[in-house]
């Protein structure tokens, strides 16, 4: 797969894939929302499971989707600051209500998305030698666990607490699966996508 | 250290996402309509080009004009 600089085209993509991303995020996970899910309905432990399960995820998907659409280099980076500046935006506007353990807005969290769009980047660029979907998967599951273990060093022992060494290995095993799964997902709507919007695949 | 429970939330989770897949499938299926209706109205054109029109090949020669073979 050949990467190319981003035109400013390509780069109002991201943005704006970024943006709806972010606006659909809110909208769908309302605060309680993942905590219970995760907690209540699966029993799964904390902290990082919220994280693990539905943020990282779709995350993945919306980076991965706008990456899979231009195949431009820094389109990763691109849409993932848009989503993170978005929320931040949405949150301060419409004063919606989040998980506070998130921390949603912060710069923390734009440090933690940046982040994740830069393990997408780095991986596109660097596997490139593997398949396309091969490389897709590799960077879904690599940037969920790098979004999860900036979340468990950076962020819960802030807003929650620590994490117990002994939730780790299950913890980490559903953040890469999730991970796997959200990148196969982009990965089979990017192709009707990129027919729909008629980009120029640059390959 | 998870916080209280709130299921009212999540209901309104599942709600939310429920309408936004029904909407994604919507459009898509609206957009697949749309691309069929357009090959199927482009598809006769096609056809008349390629079935011969003997008036047609006449009216194109000009009345006055033969073939040589």
């Amino acid at each position: 797969m050949k990467l190319s600089a981003a035109s400013p085209k390509e780069i109002a993509l991201g943005v704006a894939v970024g943006a709806v991303g972010a606006a659909i995020f809110l909208f769908a996970f309302p605060a309680g929302s993942i905590s219970t899910l995760v907690h209540n309905v699966f029993r799964l432990p904390g902290p990082g499971a919220g994280i693990a399960l539905v943020f990282g995820p779709f995350l993945v998907f919306v980076v991965l989707v706008s990456s899979l659409l231009t195949r431009a280099n820094g389109q990763a980076l691109i849409t993932a600051s848009a989503f993170a500046i978005s929320c931040t935006l949405l949150v301060c506007a419409f004063r919606a209500r989040t998980d506070p353990k998130g921390v949603f807005g912060s710069v923390l969290f734009l440090a933690a998305v940046a982040l994740l769009g830069l393990a997408v980047e780095v991986v596109l660029v660097v596997g490139k030698a593997f398949s396309r979907l091969a490389h897709c998967l590799l960077a879904g599951g690599l940037a969920n666990a790098v979004l999860l273990v900036f979340y468990w060093l950076a962020i819960f022992p802030r807003t929650a607490s620590g994490v117990k060494g002994k939730d780790i290995p299950l913890l980490m095993g559903i953040c890469l699966v999730c991970g796997l799964w959200a990148a196969y997902l982009a990965w089979l709507v990017s192709r009707p996508l990129c027919r729909a919007l008629a980009l120029k695949l640059k390959e | 250290m998870c916080g209280p429970a709130d299921f009212g939330a999540l209901h309104t989770s599942l709600a939310r996402l429920a309408a936004l897949f029904a909407g994604g499938v919507t459009t898509y299926a609206i957009y697949k309509i749309v691309s069929v209706c357009r090959e199927r109205r482009l598809e006769p054109d096609t056809h008349k080009d390629a079935t011969y029109d003997p008036l047609r090949a006449l009216s194109v020669q000009g009345p006055g004009e033969r073939s040589n073979s």
